[in-house]
């Protein structure tokens, strides 16, 4: 295992206990649903079932992450690698966030302009025309002939 | 109406305008994304579920039927290219195809591949179309206990043959299945885990999901590595034609692929993945040439690659006839089929005749379409390898919260796309399968159907879903294989006997 690397067996162990521990709540809130009678099944048997095999599971992947050898790991990025992961990650959510309030065509534009920043060494301006030409472009095809109902802005934008 | 009638029929209902544009552009956008990283077939088609709703059914269905075996084309072109798979049912033909292109018969290779993708498609359609009404036939005689085990066998199956370890397939069919049961129940009414969201009484969303698993998780892994892309050499288009020898060396594999290929589309789990790796193994054991397969042999390539898009094509059969996605392509092309009020299944064939036959019809003019498009137009895809990803990316994202939103008009299921693709991107590194959260999610409400119905049906009597014949025969064939690993390690840990592993280690 190296640095760059996480253990096998906590990955899985951490895993299998959050799934053991989501089929818990699952089944305290799935028993809380009518279960019927056995001709008649209501709508609390079948979650009953997925609830049980949710923990089954989480209880394999727990077993499995127990027999997991000690020296294997699971790659994870770092350095500039990682940075980037997570700036892709805080521009989507800006990118999900913004749109029902700026409209989907002016938060493409700004979302796409600071992705390519991030991905390309090309100046900033030149990022936002080119952006802009991309989002032309989709909300030509998608919004304007399409006509898919995105989220808009003002005048309809 | 028999199969050459009804093939007939299809062949008219598929050359008119509007079906064959649709054909045309699933095949066209197919290859886009099976060339294009960072967008495999399943994204793809989940990206433009939204748009066929708007197509009628049966133009619908045939555009992402054409993106799927485009993808299938498509994504072996950057396998053989830089190395690197655009679909994971390429990933064989890396071994070999790579090899062949440092050699300087990428040309050549690409030329092959695309002829034995014809041959596999077209003969694996003639298939489906003798075995899908003679399914479907069969299917007439199956109750709720049979089609239980169907489902629930079969995603079993699906999740466990996906590959990598037990946990590795049952974990992500749980959440799936989990997933399934959020929202209004069909039979009263009752909401079940919305948490009083008005908006989730309709349940998880199958797109948002889908493209959150496997687009957008994709793109992380991409933008991750961003630094070790590779881009390719120019391809002419006289390099093109392969020699005599490459020809008669690939036809042995042709047919072999496409006989295995079309097996593999008929039964659960990742069809043209497991195909293409066979048809690879099988190589290895019959053809003239094994000794030089890994260091880059012709049938390393063909015989995958017509496997692959075999079983893409057969992977219909189970859809169509029975009703039953055993993949996750097959599984949003059910949920466009539901959307638009077409019940899939045994019935289909005299309900629905147009989309039934228009479909299987379409695959053929789809195949010829493909040959066109990817042989003379080589050098046009492979021009899009260099498109930066700065580029695309930021395109495909814009397309995916579109498609996203589309579907119901929820901010919400664009917002899950975010939660969802971390989900994928954790669970892709923890070497999950990401399939049968799909499958289950699909499967999930049918299985809970046919429950409730095979214990309505025999007054609660529990013993209906494993007394009937076919359901016993059903589920013995899914305790066989599900035992067969396990009997493997026992025996090599008793017996010292060592077989080779049955479950491949990922096939995603």
């Amino acid at each position: 295992m190296t640095s760059h690397s996480i253990s096998k067996r906590t990955a899985y162990l951490s895993t299998g206990g959050l799934g053991l521990l989501l089929s818990a709540c699952y089944l305290a809130m799935a028993s809380q649903l009518p279960f019927g009678e056995m001709d008649a099944p209501g709508a609390g048997l079948f979650p009953v079932l997925v609830g049980g095999i949710l923990g089954f599971a989480s209880m394999a992947t727990i077993w499995e992450g127990w027999k997991a050898a000690h020296t294997l790991g699971i790659d994870m990025p770092v350095g500039q690698d990682r940075l980037r992961l997570f700036k892709l990650i805080a521009l989507l959510a800006l990118y999900f966030t913004t749109m029902p309030w700026l409209g989907y065509s002016l938060s493409s534009w700004v979302f796409a302009t600071l992705l390519m920043r991030l991905l390309s060494t090309l100046p900033l301006l030149r990022c936002a025309a080119y952006a802009a030409l991309m989002t032309g472009v989709i909300y030509v095809c998608f919004i304007y002939f399409l006509k898919v109902p995105m989220p808009t802005f003002a005048l309809t934008f | 109406m028999d199969s050459l009638d009804g093939i007939l029929y299809g062949l008219s209902v598929a050359f008119t305008f509007n079906n064959l544009l649709a054909a045309l552009v699933g095949a066209l956008a197919g290859t886009l994304i099976g060339v294009l990283p960072g967008l495999g077939p399943t994204a793809g088609i989940a990206m433009i579920l939204p748009l066929s709703y708007s197509l009628d059914p049966t133009s619908g269905l045939i555009m992402m039927a054409g993106m799927f075996y485009g993808a299938m084309y498509g994504g072996s072109t950057t396998a053989i290219l830089v190395n690197m798979p655009g679909e994971s049912a390429s990933v064989i033909t890396c071994l070999d195809g790579y090899k062949l292109t440092k050699k300087g018969r990428a040309g050549a290779v690409l030329t092959i591949v695309a002829a034995g993708s014809f041959v596999g498609g077209v003969i694996s359609v003639i298939g489906v179309m003798l075995f899908a009404p003679a399914l479907a036939e069969v299917g007439l005689l199956f109750g709720p206990a049979e089609f239980f085990a169907l489902t629930a066998g079969g995603l079993l199956l699906f999740s466990r043959i996906s590959g990598g370890s037990l946990a590795a397939g049952i974990f992500p069919m749980a959440i799936g299945l989990m997933l399934s049961t959020v929202g209004q129940e069909a039979v009263t009414g009752q909401d079940r885990f919305t948490f009083g969201i008005a908006e989730l009484t309709l349940g998880v969303e199958l797109v948002a999901l889908v493209v959150g698993l496997y687009g957008i998780a994709e793109i992380m892994s991409v933008v991750e590595t961003l630094q070790k892309q590779v881009k390719p050499l120019p391809v002419k288009l006289r390099d093109m034609f392969p020699s005599r020898q490459e020809w008669r060396r690939s036809v042995a594999p042709y047919g072999r692929g496409t006989i295995l290929g079309f097996i593999f589309g008929l039964l659960p789990g990742p069809s043209a993945t497991l195909a293409s790796f066979a048809a690879y193994r099988l190589e290895k054991s019959v053809s003239k040439y094994k000794h030089e397969l890994g260091e880059g042999a012709i049938e390393g390539v063909a015989g995958p690659e017509t496997a692959n898009n075999a079983a893409a094509t057969s992977s219909m059969v189970p859809l169509l006839a029975l009703g039953i996605p055993f993949g996750s392509v097959t599984a949003l092309m059910l949920a466009a089929m539901m959307v638009h009020g077409v019940q899939p299944g045994p019935m289909m064939m005299t309900a629905h005749p147009q989309v039934f036959w228009g479909v299987i019809a379409s695959m053929l003019v789809g195949n010829v379409m493909l040959v066109i498009l990817n042989v003379p137009l080589v050098s046009v895809w492979v021009s899009l390898l260099r498109v930066p990803n700065h580029v695309f990316l930021p395109i495909i994202l814009m397309m995916a919260s579109i498609g996203c939103y589309s579907v119901r008009n929820s901010m919400l299921d664009v917002g899950m796309l975010l939660v969802v693709s971390l989900i994928g991107y954790t669970l892709r590194k923890l070497e999950f399968q990401l399939a049968p959260m799909v499958v289950g999610l699909v499967l999930g409400p049918l299985i809970e159907k046919h429950l409730r119905e095979g214990l309505f049906m025999s007054l609660g009597e529990i013993s209906v879903f494993y007394t009937s014949p076919i359901a016993i025969v059903i589920w013995a064939l899914v305790i066989v294989v599900l035992l067969l690993e396990p009997l493997r390690q026992l025996a090599a840990r008793m017996l010292g006997i060592k077989v080779k592993k049955i479950i491949p280690e990922s096939s995603e």
